[in-house]
């Protein structure tokens, strides 16, 4: 069966992709999981579908923009919104779990109105939403590849800032840690790392694979390092069954990675029946 | 009494605020000189904790200046000497997976700077920190496991972990049972006789802190009184406080501080 999922070149690249953002889109949900953000993530994906939809409707007049990856302006845009998002944290400092909510709807309300502009409701909307294996191109590898290379500099760099950061975000600034830069270059980084995974995981199905590797790892790690290892091994996993599964069955990625994801989850609860 | 040195650590000069209409501080100018042990203590809504967030820039007051080691706070960048314990310190995701180990080395993240890992040196601090508040063998155990007391007490090795020229306490004696208050105290004095550390201590023992303190303030909106603790014993309580309240006094040396 892998032989001949290797066979094709796009789905060598869909491969690379998965299992590039198989440990990335973890291992930032780690910090994102314990900063009690996870909701975060379905805020940057939602604006991501706004941008892909926003350029589906440009190229309609602008033909330059028709061999163009739609998902680079949904990049675009996350990281655009992850920016409204941390303002719009500091305007409401005592609700900030209001900002996900407007990002999330605004997404949602940009997105649906320039898509029925766009009148694409169809199968590609599907692809974009659930994720697809199809059409990968190498340098849609590429590009991944190089953001995991810029995350992970990013993560060994900020590591111990972004872990007490994550950890106690006032006695961080007490001690001088740069909170506002690492917190702005943080959410770039994951609006980038969201926007990748959107390739293959789909824009609905972003958080599964940032935040249930995570939920289960929390329950297995004796430290915040050990945290990062089991977030790697479990998003990797589920990549690679959801993959292998979705490819063999002709289903969407997407739902393949999130179930194996929440599988996992599922044993490790079982397994481990202890309140954390 | 410790010899108590001349320079100024740190320095409020007529701190005004206010949350939103009613004021919580006024006019509030104090000092605290090198070596010195001040104890600050207030009723519950005082201003206490309010005081010490803008003494660490986490608030800016509305009126009056800051002057942190002679330093307008807005210029001070030496935020290495200055070790913090908040009162809120054990209501922190109790979930989280991290080890003592590795909560007391943030403590030195801010000094380190940027893209700096930690060397032998900084895990020998650690290990010092650990046993200075009698935590070492709790090293690998993850900090949700603790007590609330254990834990206060790693959240004090992580501000003693850089070697602080001033270590400021808001009450970090709440939750923690009355043999560990006074194992808690011997290393206040330890550290501010042997080792010249400059104290802060918010804290409701007035009692027992009397004893070992160099210096009291009490604050209540306004500030009461602000002198030696010798000064502070000859008072009528209830006048420093600002309303009447009833205090268990210890029985102690007429001395003053140890
Ligand atoms: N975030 C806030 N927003 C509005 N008012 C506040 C806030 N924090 C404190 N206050 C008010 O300011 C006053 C002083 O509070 P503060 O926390 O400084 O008191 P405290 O002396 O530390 O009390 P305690 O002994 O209970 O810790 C209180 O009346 C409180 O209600
Ligand atoms: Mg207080």
């Amino acid at each position: 069966m892998l032989a001949v999922f290797l066979q094709y070149s796009f789905l060598r690249y869909a491969l690379i992709i998965g299992l590039l953002v198989g440990f990335l889109a973890p291992v930032l949900g780690v910090f994102i999981v314990m900063r009690r953000q996870a909701l975060i993530t379905d805020a940057l994906s939602h604006i991501t579908l706004t941008g892909i939809a926003f350029h589906l409707l440009m190229a309609q007049s602008l033909t330059v923009l028709q061999p163009v990856n739609p998902v680079y302006m949904g990049m675009g845009f996350s990281v655009t919104g992850s920016l409204l998002l941390e303002r719009l944290r500091h305007v409401y400092a005592s609700y900030k779990e209001l900002a996900v909510p407007i990002i999330l709807s605004s997404g949602i309300g940009f997105g649906v109105v320039f898509l029925s502009l766009a009148d694409e409701f169809g199968s590609d909307l599907f692809r974009y939403l659930f994720g697809s294996i199809i059409a990968v191109t190498s340098q849609d590898a590429l590009v991944v590849s190089l953001i995991a290379v810029i995350v992970i500099l990013f993560i060994i760099f900020f590591y111990k800032e972004l872990f007490f950061l994550s950890f106690d975000e006032e006695q961080a600034k007490i001690n001088g840690i740069p909170t506002k830069t690492i917190n702005f270059l943080f959410t770039v980084i994951a609006a980038l790392v969201i926007a990748s995974s959107i390739r293959i995981v789909g824009i609905l199905l972003v958080s599964s694979l940032m935040i249930l590797p995570v939920a289960a790892s929390v329950r297995l790690s004796k430290s915040f390092k050990q945290m990062f290892v089991y977030a790697f091994l479990f998003g990797e996993l589920s990549v690679a069954v959801g993959l292998l599964t979705a490819f063999y069955f002709d289903v969407a990625p997407g739902g393949m990675i999130a179930l194996t994801a929440l599988l996992i989850l599922g044993i490790v609860i079982g397994l481990k029946k202890e309140t954390h | 009494m410790l010899p108590v040195n001349q320079q100024t650590v740190l320095e409020t000069d007529n701190v005004s605020y206010r949350y939103s209409k009613q004021p919580v501080l006024e006019n509030v100018s104090m000092e605290i000189k090198k070596g010195s042990f001040l104890g600050l203590v207030g009723p519950n809504g005082s201003g206490k904790s309010t005081l010490i967030k803008i003494l660490l820039g986490l608030i800016a007051p509305d009126a009056g200046e800051i002057r942190l080691f002679g330093t307008p706070l807005k210029k001070f960048k030496h935020w290495e000497k200055i070790g913090y314990v908040s009162q809120k310190a054990n209501s922190f995701n109790s979930g989280f997976p991290a080890t003592v180990q590795e909560v007391v080395a943030m403590g030195l993240y801010g000094q380190m700077g940027l893209f700096r890992f930690l060397n032998k040196t900084h895990k020998r601090k650690i290990e010092n920190a650990l046993e200075q508040v009698g935590m070492s063998d709790y090293k690998k155990r993850t900090i949700g496991e603790l007590s609330g007391g254990q834990q206060q007490r790693v959240f004090i090795a992580r501000a003693l972990v850089s070697e602080p020229d001033i270590l400021i306490l808001d009450e970090p004696t709440v939750g923690v049972d009355a043999q560990s208050v006074q194992q808690f105290y011997t290393l206040l004095s330890t550290l501010n006789i042997e080792k010249g550390m400059t104290l802060l201590l918010v804290t409701h023992d007035v009692g027992v802190m009397t004893r070992y303190v160099s210096h009291v303030a009490c604050l209540n909106r306004i500030l009461h009184f602000h002198g030696t603790s010798e000064e502070f014993e000859e008072q009528n309580l209830s006048s420093v406080y600002g309303h009447d309240v009833t205090m268990i006094t210890h029985g102690h040396e007429s001395g003053g501080p140890l």
